[in-house]
């Protein structure tokens, strides 16, 4: 319906941008309801629901097939068309919010908030770890970080003094056993009402860990970014989304600032760093997918740069999520450019790709667009350069929900 | 929820434009005072248990024209008299990663609430039935005598045969 606007208006250009450089498979699904309905969900910080090593790529996710949120993970062999089967890692009551890291092949490393606090376990071929306390209860929006040079982190935010900051903790991970290296040191000093939330993370090549997530204390959402070497504080924080106060006559600003939410941030294979959030500073359609990048390893993040294209300026975008590899990096999100009027076209999985020239046309993903609902993505790249993809299919907004996944072949090897 | 389809192209652009005027320096967004406010889930138990109507406003920290509608709008006696009296009422941030649970049994942050009903922008406000199905989407910034129209469209039954924006014209 778009197209067929701009066209009437004169304004379709036709594309100048390449091809996709990934030739996508098939999707399978992964978990779907059966003879009870239950809901998937994929709403960590971070949107780390997908990791892959050279050999196999994993997923985490929660849903209900229980009678209450618990957290699973699914396993597959990049040679295997389906996934085996799928374990349920969590323990307690209700548990939320996953997120998993590969720590070598055939281990994995997940995170989750179970019961209010937040909660870790190796996940390995011949079985699950045991369960260990990361953040005492309160404590909720867990990411993770790990590098081919064993280093892993993780962030979480732990609710405090009436606000809620964000710490971190270096991980040791023995065999199955996961636990505190050091202990958890906050990304910045207590203030008055602290509002720090939804962190991401990755390291960088140098071996500093990097770290943007939002902040309310301005009275309204900024994000902000930092870094740390090991065993040390971490940087001064500085704000990576540019500040768009709303303006009235004259010019004159009337508000605080525009909505922000839900960063997300890759390392590619060259050691950039970027980021990617939802951004309403054009506040016509809702959120837009806008980010920034590192060329200095993430000290320092340049001017804002719009991700999506503009076809889909006229709708609002969500789940915004960035991976980076061998090559560069890929976005992904969800919106509803196809029959943005039509309540039954609720939502498509698009992706777009920056290999150093800029973000790509966006590419209305094969298999995950279409009828229904297909979106809440989370994305990352293997070592070999293929993308994987997860998302939530349904039949609409309210439906029952399947899990989704698909790889993304990198053409030419 | 197709009949609103139109008048929410429509409201896009006043949206827009209400969100560029009109606001002092260091607006916030939360719920207006003295306002008995439930939470999503409460309300919507109380709706179903007492058949009324919910009325959810979706807001955002920092949200300018949200603290317009709660200085200029919400704050009439008038209003809020109305409101209270004929609605369940609930506020959503539409950037919280907060928790609710709705009537499917789904749990989800008030941020995919915000998706699942399309808001764009906030404010938006919602009129749901006790059954969840949406009866009135109403997005920006709405004056006293709106909200007050928006009343008397919804308490008399008028949104089966017209939109709001009909509705709001045939009264002038």
């Amino acid at each position: 319906m778009i197209r067929g606007a701009l066209l009437v208006g004169g304004l379709y250009l036709p594309s100048l941008v390449s091809a996709s450089p990934w030739t996508f498979d098939d999707p399978v699904t992964v978990a779907s309801h059966s003879e009870r309905p239950y809901f998937h969900h994929l709403d960590g910080a971070g949107r780390m629901h997908i990791a892959a090593s050279s050999v196999e790529v994993a997923l985490i996710w929660e849903d209900d097939r229980s009678g209450a949120p618990q957290v699973y993970v699914a396993v597959k062999p990049h040679s295997g068309k389906s996934f085996p089967r799928t374990d349920q890692v969590s323990d307690g009551a209700e548990a939320y919010e996953p997120a998993i890291t590969t720590i070598g092949e055939h281990r994995w490393l997940a995170a989750w908030e179970q019961d209010g606090a937040v909660v870790a376990r190796v996940i390995a071929a011949d079985g699950l770890g045991p369960v260990c306390l990361l953040g005492e209860k309160t404590s909720r929006q867990v990411v993770l970080a790990s590098d081919h040079s064993e280093r892993i982190a993780a962030l979480w935010a732990h609710q405090q003094r009436g606000g809620q900051l964000i710490v971190s903790a270096d991980l040791r991970v023995e065999a199955d056993k996961v636990t505190l290296a050091a202990p958890p040191v906050p990304l910045s000093r207590l203030t008055d009402r602290p509002y720090q939330g939804f962190p991401a993370a990755a390291w960088a090549a140098d071996g500093r860990l990097l770290v943007a997530w939002e902040d309310r204390r301005a009275g309204h959402t900024r994000l902000f970014h930092s870094w740390r070497d090991s065993g040390q504080p971490f940087a001064p924080a500085h704000q990576l989304n540019q500040h768009f106060a709303p303006t009235g006559e004259e010019g004159k600003h009337v508000g605080l600032g525009t909505g922000v939410m839900r960063v997300s941030l890759a390392i590619d294979e060259g050691g950039m760093a970027r980021t990617v959030w939802l951004d309403k500073r054009d506040a016509k359609s809702g959120y837009a997918v806008w980010g920034a990048a590192s060329h200095d390893g993430g000290l320092s993040f340049g001017p804002n740069q719009r991700v999506q294209d503009a076809l889909g300026d006229a709708v609002a975008q969500w789940h915004a999520s960035v991976a980076g590899g061998k090559p560069g990096f890929v976005a992904a999100w969800d919106d509803t450019r196809e029959d943005w009027a039509d309540p039954s076209e609720p939502g498509d999985v698009l992706v777009s790709w920056n290999s150093g020239s800029g973000w790509s046309d966006d590419l209305l993903v094969p298999g995950a667009s279409g009828e229904g609902y297909q979106g809440s993505p989370a994305v990352t790249i293997d070592p070999r350069g293929d993308l994987h993809l997860v998302w939530i299919e349904r039949d609409d907004l309210s439906s029952p929900t399947r899990l989704r996944y698909l790889r993304g072949a990198i053409d030419g090897d | 929820m197709r009949r609103f389809a139109f008048a929410v192209v429509a409201a896009g652009a006043s949206l827009m434009a209400s969100m560029l005027v009109g606001w002092p320096l260091f607006a916030a967004a939360d719920p207006p005072k003295g306002w008995q406010f439930l939470p999503f889930d409460q309300a919507w138990t109380l709706a179903q248990q007492d058949q009324r109507t919910l009325f959810v406003y979706f807001g955002r920290h920092g949200c300018p024209s949200c603290d317009k509608t709660n200085r200029e709008s919400l704050s009439d006696p008038r209003v809020k008299a109305a409101y209270q009296a004929n609605y369940v009422l609930t506020y959503v941030d539409s950037e919280s990663g907060d928790r609710l649970r709705l009537p499917s049994g789904e749990r989800i942050t008030e941020m995919e609430l915000g998706v699942k009903l399309k808001v764009f922008g906030t404010p938006f406000f919602y009129f749901l039935q006790p059954d969840g199905e949406p009866v009135a989407r109403v997005p920006g910034y709405q004056s006293a005598e709106d909200f007050l129209l928006l009343d008397a469209y919804i308490k008399d039954g008028h949104f089966k045969q017209q939109t709001f924006a009909d509705f709001k014209a045939n009264q002038s």
